[in-house]
C-alpha cells in the first residue's frame, strides 16, 4: 500500500513568498470568525511573536518534555517533530488527513505488519547535527522505557518487543529498525491501522545529546528547559527561559522546511486566562486562549481574530454502576440522555456553537445517517424510565461531581441538574479539587453521577481506551472503567478490533459507524456534545494557522511562514 | 529576658520538626496522591501508566520511610526535588521568596507607613466627616476580594488607562531591569498594600481611642504640651502594643500569603507555589515551603513578643 | 443605633426573599440588564439576579457573623488565659504557633475530603482556622494590662483571679477584638466564595455573596455585566459597616475608660 506523497508546503509558499513580495497584503480585519486560520500572503521578515499557550490545553512553560508533556503541544511542535502529522481542515476548522512531516513517504505490507517510513532528507538538528533513523529508533525505544514516563507509549505498545522493553527484559525494541540512516522500518504483533495516529503524537528527540543522560533522570532533567540543551528539528529553538515568566524561542536558520520568517517566538506565562486576554486587548502579547463567555466581548475587537474549531474533546456524563443498579441499565441511561434539552443548553451558554452527538465520535464519517440522536424529549424521558423498570421516587439525591471549576461548566451543570430534575431525578453539584477527584473516581470507585471531558479522535481507534473491555495495549486494564468494574461488551470488542486491524478508509468508516450504533444504545457513557474552543490572534500576525485540539495536538500550522506586519 | 529568648530558640526546634511531621501526614491522607493529580483526569484511567508514575515519583515506599528520607537530605541541607518539575526545591523556595518577599514587603510597609498615620488622624477626629470617609474606604478595601481587585486594577490600570503593565514580574524576553520591574511590582504592590492599610488604620485607630481618653492624657494636655508630642509621645506609644500585635501577626505573610494575588499577577511567589504544590501533591516541594513558613511564624511572633517588652518594659514573662 | 437597623434590614430582607425565583433558570434570557422585571436583571443561566442576591445574603451573612464570633471567642478565651496566666502563657502560645504556621491550603484540602460543604461545617472550619489571631492580640493586651497598677492593687487586696480577668483586664484589652470581629465578618464571606472550589462551602446552584463576586472573574461580566456581582459587593460592604458601628458601640458601652463620650 502507498502513503503520500511528499508536498512541501512550506518550501512553496517561501517561494511564494518571494514571488509576492511586492504585492500588498489583504488582511481579513472584519472581527469575524475564521475557521482554521487567518490566512495571508505576508512581506518583510523578521518579528517576535509573543504569545500566551493558556486554557485546558496547557500546563505552563516548565512543561517542555515532549515525551511526558500531554499537554502544551501546540507550543512543543515549534520544537520538535513527529513522523508523521496532521493537515488542518479548511472547512470543518478541524483536523483533516495524516500529512508528512519528519517522514515524507511510508508503505506498508500486505499484511499490514510492517512499516517503513522514509525519512526526509537534508533534516539538521538545531546543534548542527543531521538527524537519523537512529534517532527515530532511540525516541521510540526511550518511550516504551519503564524507567521514562512517555505517556504515549500505549499506543505504540504492539510494535514487536515493546513489552519486553515495558517489563525490563530488554533495552533495544525489537520491533524498531534502521536499515540505513534514512529508513525506519517497524514492525506489529498485530495490524495496526491506528499507528499512524500514535506516531503523530511522537515528538522525536535527540539520540546523541540525551544518550548521555542516565534514563530515570530523563524524564525531569533540566536539559528541556535550558537554552542550547534541548535540542530539535523544529522550525525554532529554545535561547532563553525564566521559570514561572517566559520561555524564548529563535529562528533554526537550517529548518529543513526552509528559513523561518520570524526572528523570536515568545511564549509567556499566565497563571489566570483572563489576564492573558487583557494583556492581549491591550497589546502586550498577540495570540491567546478565549473561553467561550468571552468571545462575544473579543467580536467587537476589529484588531484581532477569533479563531474557532472543534475541539476534539466531549462532555460525558458518566454514571457509576456500582453505586446504583439503576446506573447499570441502559433504558434509563437513555432516559436521562433525552431528559436533557442539549441544544438549549449549547444556544445559550456555548454561543450557539457546539455539537450534540449520540455516542463518543465526533468525526462526522463516523456518524451514520441513521443513527438515534437522542434529541431532547422529556415524554419520552418519561417512557423511557417506565419501560426501565426503575422507580425514581426510590432513588436518593445523588452527588454530580466534576472537577472542572469554571463559571461555564458550572452554569452547564445547573442546567442539567434542573432537567433532570424536572423528570424527577435529582442531584446536588460538587466541585472537587482534581487529584481528589480522579482518586474517588478511579481509585475508590466511589463516583456517583460525574461531569467529565473525553477526547473523541482524531482515530476511530480511540474508542479501544475507553471501552475496551480487554487489558488493551493502549491502557491497561481498567481504563474503560474503575475499582471492581468494567464495562463490557463482545460487540464493542469486536468492532474495535475490527477498525484497528484494517486499513480500509471506507471500511474503517463503516466499522466506526457501527461501532458508534452500539455505543448510542448501550451508552456506558451518556455523551453531551463536543464544544468549540476558541483563540484569539492579533491581525498583525500573517500566515497564521491554528485548530483548536486536545493538549495542543499535533497539525502541521506553517509556523515557518508565520510573520508579523511591521 | 534572654532565658526567654534562648528557651523559645530551643523550643523552636522540636515545633519545627512536629510541623513537618503533620504537614507530612495530612498531606499524605488527602486524598489523591501525586500521581492522581500529575495525570489529566481524562488520562488517569490507565493503569500501566500510573504504576510507573507511582515508581518515578517514590510512592511505593512506605510514609515513614519517605518521611525518613526527606528529614536526612534536609538536615544536610538539600530539600529535594520537586515530584513535578524536577527542579531543586531550594531553588524554588528562594525564587519564590524572592519573588513574594519583594512585593508583601512594599505592601507591608505601606500599609504600615500610611495605616497607622491614617489610623492616628481618624482617632483624632473620631465621628468627623473624614473619619468616616476613611472608615468606609478601610472597609472597601477589606471587602473586596483579591481576585477582583486584581482583576478590576489590570482592566482600569492597565488596559484602559495603560499606566501598568499586565502580569508578570518583568517584560518578558527583554533583559532585566530594575525600572521595569518596579513598574510590574506597582500595581499588585498596591492593590495588596491597599488592604494591609485598611486594616493597620482600623487597629491603630481603635488602639489610640483607647489611649486617648485616658486620665495621664488629660494630665499631659493639661501641662500645655504642644498636641504632636501628645499624641507621638504618650498616647502613640502607649498604643503601640495592639498595633505591635497586630503587624506581627500580618509579618509571616511576607513568606507568601497572596496566592490569588500572586495567581492574577502572574507573580510566581510561594504562595502560588504552595497552591500548587498542594492541588499536585507535589510533597517535597509543599515540605519546605512549609518548614521555611513555619520558621518565618515563629521567628515573626518571637520578634513580636521581644517587641512588646522593649515598648513596655513592665512586661514580664 | 444604625448599624442595628441596617443588619436587622439585611436581615429581614433575606429571611422574607422568595426563594424560588433565586433557583429559576430561563435560560433565553440570560445576560439582561437591570429592567422592570428583573430589578437586578439576569445572569448567564437567566436567573434573576435581585431574588439570588438576597437569598445568598442567608449564607454570607449567617457564615460571616457567625464564624466571625466564634473565632473571636475562642481568641478571647485562650488569649485571656496565656495573657494573664504566666504559667500557661508558654504551652498555649506554642501551640497557636503550630497552628499559625500550618500551610492553610493542605489543612483545607483535607477538610474538603473529610468534612464536605455545608454552612455548618464551614463555619467550624474558618472559626478553627483564624482563632489564632484574635488570640494573640489579646494576648499582647493583657500582658500589659497584668502590670497596670489598679491590678496590682486589687491582687493585693485579695481579689481572685476571675474576678480580676473579669472586671478589670478584659473590658479594657476587649476593643481591638470589636476591630478584629468586624474585620473577621468581611474576610470570613470572602473566604466561603474562595473555598467553594474545593468542595466546602455551598455548592451551585445556591448562591451567597462571595460566590456571586465570582462571577467576575469573567472579564465580560466584569466589565459589561457589572450588575451580576456589583450588589453583592456593595451589600458585603455596607453589611461589614453595620458590624463595624455596632462594635463600636459595644465598645462605648462597656469601656470604663470612655467618660466623656
Amino acid at each position: 500500500m502507498v502513503g503520500h506523497l511528499a508536498r512541501d508546503r512550506a518550501r512553496k509558499s517561501a517561494l511564494l513568498n518571494a514571488l509576492f513580495a511586492l504585492l500588498l497584503s489583504v488582511v481579513p480585519s472584519s472581527p469575524a470568525t475564521a475557521a482554521g486560520a487567518a490566512f495571508s500572503q505576508g512581506s518583510s521578515g523578521g518579528g517576535t511573536f509573543t504569545g500566551a499557550w493558556v486554557g485546558p490545553c496547557c500546563v505552563g512553560i516548565a512543561n517542555a518534555n515532549p515525551l511526558i508533556a500531554g499537554g502544551d503541544q501546540h507550543f512543543l511542535s515549534k520544537i520538535y517533530e513527529p513522523l508523521v502529522t496532521y493537515s488542518i481542515d479548511m472547512t470543518t476548522g478541524g483536523y483533516g488527513q495524516i500529512v508528512p512531516a519528519l517522514a515524507r513517504e511510508w508503505s506498508t505490507t500486505n499484511d499490514g505488519l510492517t512499516w517503513t517510513f522514509y525519512l526526509q532528507p537534508g533534516v539538521t538538528w538545531h546543534d548542527g547535527s543531521p538527524f537519523t533513523a537512529d534517532d527515530v529508533v532511540f525516541t521510540l525505544t526511550l518511550c516504551e522505557s519503564p524507567k521514562v514516563g512517555c505517556v504515549y507509549g500505549g499506543g505504540i505498545s504492539n510494535i514487536t518487543g515493546a513489552a519486553d522493553v515495558k517489563s525490563g527484559k530488554s533495552t533495544t525494541l525489537a520491533g524498531v529498525v534502521a536499515p540505513d540512516p534514512q529508513t525506519v522500518t517497524i514492525t506489529t504483533d498485530t495490524p495496526n491501522a491506528a499507528m499512524l495516529d500514535a506516531l503523530s503524537l511522537m515528538w522525536i528527540v535527540q539520540k546523541k545529546s540525551l544518550s548521555s543522560i542516565p534514563l530515570d533522570q530523563i524524564t525531569k532533567s533540566p536539559y528541556w528547559t535550558t537554552p542550547g540543551q534541548a535540542v530539535g528539528t523544529g522550525a525554532f529553538k529554545i535561547t532563553n527561559y525564566s521559570d514561572g515568566q517566559f520561555m524564548e524561542l529563535s529562528r533554526y536558520d537550517g529548518y529543513w522546511r526552509g528559513k523561518p520568517v520570524l526572528d523570536k517566538i515568545v511564549r509567556r506565562e499566565f497563571k489566570d486566562p483572563a489576564t492573558a486576554l487583557l494583556a492581549f486587548d491591550k497589546g502586550e502579547i498577540d495570540f491567546t486562549y478565549v473561553t467561550a463567555d468571552e468571545v462575544n466581548r473579543e467580536q467587537s475587537n476589529t484588531s484581532a481574530t477569533i479563531i474557532a474549531g472543534p475541539s476534539q474533546v466531549d462532555n460525558v456524563v458518566v454514571f457509576n454502576p456500582l453505586v446504583n443498579p439503576a446506573f447499570g441499565n441502559k433504558l434509563f441511561k437513555q432516559a436521562m440522555e433525552v431528559a436533557i434539552d442539549r441544544k438549549s443548553i449549547i444556544d445559550n451558554l456555548y454561543n450557539g456553537k457546539g455539537q450534540t452527538l449520540p455516542c463518543l465520535f465526533g468525526n462526522p464519517a463516523y456518524l451514520g445517517p441513521d443513527t438515534e440522536m437522542y434529541d431532547y424529549d422529556p415524554d419520552r424521558a418519561k417512557a423511557l424510565i417506565a419501560q426501565s423498570g426503575v422507580d425514581l421516587g426510590s432513588l436518593p439525591t445523588f452527588t454530580f461531581d466534576t472537577y472542572y471549576n469554571d463559571p461555564l461548566s458550572l452554569n452547564v451543570m445547573t442546567a442539567i441538574q434542573q432537567n433532570w430534575a424536572d423528570i424527577g431525578f435529582n442531584v446536588t453539584i460538587k466541585q472537587m479539587d482534581s487529584a481528589a477527584w480522579t482518586n474517588q473516581y478511579y481509585n475508590q470507585g466511589a463516583s456517583q453521577v460525574s461531569f467529565i471531558g473525553a477526547q473523541n479522535g482524531p482515530d476511530g481507534n480511540i474508542a479501544a481506551t475507553y471501552f475496551l473491555s480487554t487489558a488493551s495495549q493502549e491502557s491497561g486494564a481498567g481504563n474503560n472503567g474503575w475499582k471492581g468494574y468494567t464495562y463490557s461488551n463482545p460487540e464493542v470488542d469486536t468492532l474495535v478490533n475490527q477498525g484497528r486491524s484494517s486499513f480500509d478508509v471506507a471500511q474503517r468508516a463503516a466499522t466506526y459507524q457501527s461501532l458508534c450504533k452500539v455505543l448510542a444504545d448501550d451508552m456506558p457513557w451518556n455523551i453531551m456534545w463536543q464544544t468549540t474552543r476558541y483563540w484569539i490572534v492579533n491581525n498583525k500576525v500573517e500566515n497564521f494557522q491554528l485548530t483548536p485540539a486536545p493538549g495542543g495536538g499535533s497539525y502541521y500550522d506553517a509556523a515557518e511562514t508565520w510573520s508579523i506586519k511591521q | 529576658m534572654t532565658t526567654y529568648i534562648a528557651r523559645r530558640v530551643l523550643i523552636a526546634i522540636p515545633i519545627l520538626f512536629g510541623i513537618t511531621v503533620l504537614v507530612f501526614v495530612f498531606v499524605a491522607l488527602a486524598p489523591g496522591d501525586p500521581v492522581d493529580a500529575y495525570l489529566r483526569p481524562e488520562m488517569a484511567g490507565n493503569q500501566q501508566l500510573r504504576q510507573l508514575m507511582a515508581h518515578q515519583l517514590g510512592l511505593d515506599q512506605p510514609l515513614p520511610i519517605r518521611y525518613l528520607a526527606w528529614l536526612g537530605q534536609t538536615l544536610r541541607g538539600n530539600l529535594g526535588y520537586s515530584a513535578i518539575s524536577g527542579v531543586p526545591v531550594n531553588t524554588i523556595v528562594w525564587n519564590g521568596l524572592l519573588a513574594s518577599g519583594s512585593l508583601m514587603l512594599t505592601a507591608l510597609l505601606l500599609g504600615v507607613l500610611l495605616g497607622i498615620p491614617l489610623g492616628v488622624l481618624s482617632a483624632l477626629r473620631q465621628y468627623s466627616w473624614l473619619d468616616f470617609q476613611l472608615t468606609g474606604i478601610a472597609f472597601l478595601g477589606i471587602s473586596t476580594p483579591s481576585f477582583l481587585a486584581g482583576i478590576g486594577g489590570l482592566y482600569v490600570f492597565g488596559l484602559l488607562l495603560g499606566i501598568f503593565p499586565i502580569g508578570g514580574m518583568q517584560t518578558a524576553a527583554k533583559p532585566f531591569t530594575i525600572p521595569d520591574f518596579l513598574a510590574h511590582l506597582a500595581l499588585p504592590m498596591m492593590i495588596l498594600g491597599f488592604g494591609y492599610v485598611a486594616i493597620f488604620m482600623r487597629y491603630t485607630r481603635t488602639a489610640m481611642l483607647e489611649v486617648i481618653h485616658s486620665p495621664y492624657i488629660t494630665t499631659a494636655e493639661s501641662k500645655g504640651l504642644p498636641n504632636r508630642t501628645v499624641v507621638v509621645r504618650h498616647a502613640l506609644r502607649n498604643a503601640l502594643i495592639p498595633i505591635l500585635s497586630v503587624v506581627g501577626v500580618y509579618l509571616p505573610d511576607m513568606v507568601g500569603a497572596a496566592a490569588i494575588t500572586e495567581t492574577v499577577f502572574t507573580w510566581p511567589g510561594l504562595g502560588l507555589r504552595v497552591v500548587e504544590a498542594a492541588n499536585g501533591r507535589d510533597f517535597p516541594v509543599i515540605m519546605g515551603i512549609a518548614l521555611f513558613f513555619a520558621f518565618a511564624v515563629l521567628w515573626a511572633n518571637l520578634l513580636t513578643d521581644i517587641a512588646y517588652a522593649v515598648a513596655d518594659p513592665r512586661i514580664r514573662y | 443605633m444604625a448599624g442595628v437597623l441596617v443588619i436587622a434590614i439585611l436581615l429581614a430582607g433575606t429571611i422574607l426573599a422568595p426563594q424560588k425565583q433565586a433557583f429559576d433558570l430561563g435560560l433565553g434570557q440570560g445576560h439582561q440588564p437591570p429592567g422592570p422585571v428583573h430589578w437586578f436583571g439576569t445572569d448567564a443561566l437567566g436567573r434573576d439576579v435581585f431574588a439570588r442576591t438576597l437569598i445568598g445574603g442567608r449564607i454570607s451573612l449567617m457564615v460571616g457573623l457567625v464564624s466571625a464570633l466564634f473565632s473571636t471567642a475562642i481568641g478571647l478565651v485562650v488569649g485571656s488565659l496565656a495573657g494573664y496566666f504566666r504559667r500557661l502563657d508558654f504551652t498555649i502560645m506554642r501551640v497557636v504557633d503550630v497552628i499559625m504556621s500550618f500551610p492553610l491550603w493542605i489543612l483545607l484540602l483535607l477538610a474538603a475530603a473529610f468534612v464536605g460543604p455545608g454552612i455548618g461545617n464551614i463555619i467550624a472550619l474558618i472559626a478553627l482556622i483564624t482563632w489564632p489571631i484574635p488570640a494573640r492580640i489579646i494576648r499582647g493586651q493583657i500582658l500589659q494590662l497584668r502590670e497596670a497598677d489598679y491590678v496590682v492593687a486589687a491582687r493585693v487586696l485579695g481579689a481572685t483571679d476571675l474576678a480580676i480577668l473579669l472586671r478589670h483586664v478584659l473590658p479594657n484589652s476587649i476593643a481591638p477584638l470589636l476591630v478584629f470581629a468586624s474585620i473577621a465578618v468581611a474576610t470570613n464571606v470572602l473566604l466561603e466564595a474562595a473555598l467553594s472550589y474545593l468542595g466546602l462551602g455551598v455548592q451551585p446552584p445556591t448562591p451567597s455573596w462571595g460566590n456571586l463576586l465570582n462571577n467576575a472573574r469573567s472579564i465580560s461580566v466584569f466589565s459589561r455585566e457589572p450588575w451580576q456581582w456589583a450588589p453583592a459587593a456593595i451589600l458585603i460592604v455596607v453589611f461589614v459597616l453595620a458590624v463595624n458601628f455596632v462594635g463600636d458601640g459595644i465598645r462605648d458601652a462597656v469601656d470604663p475608660r470612655r467618660s466623656d463620650v
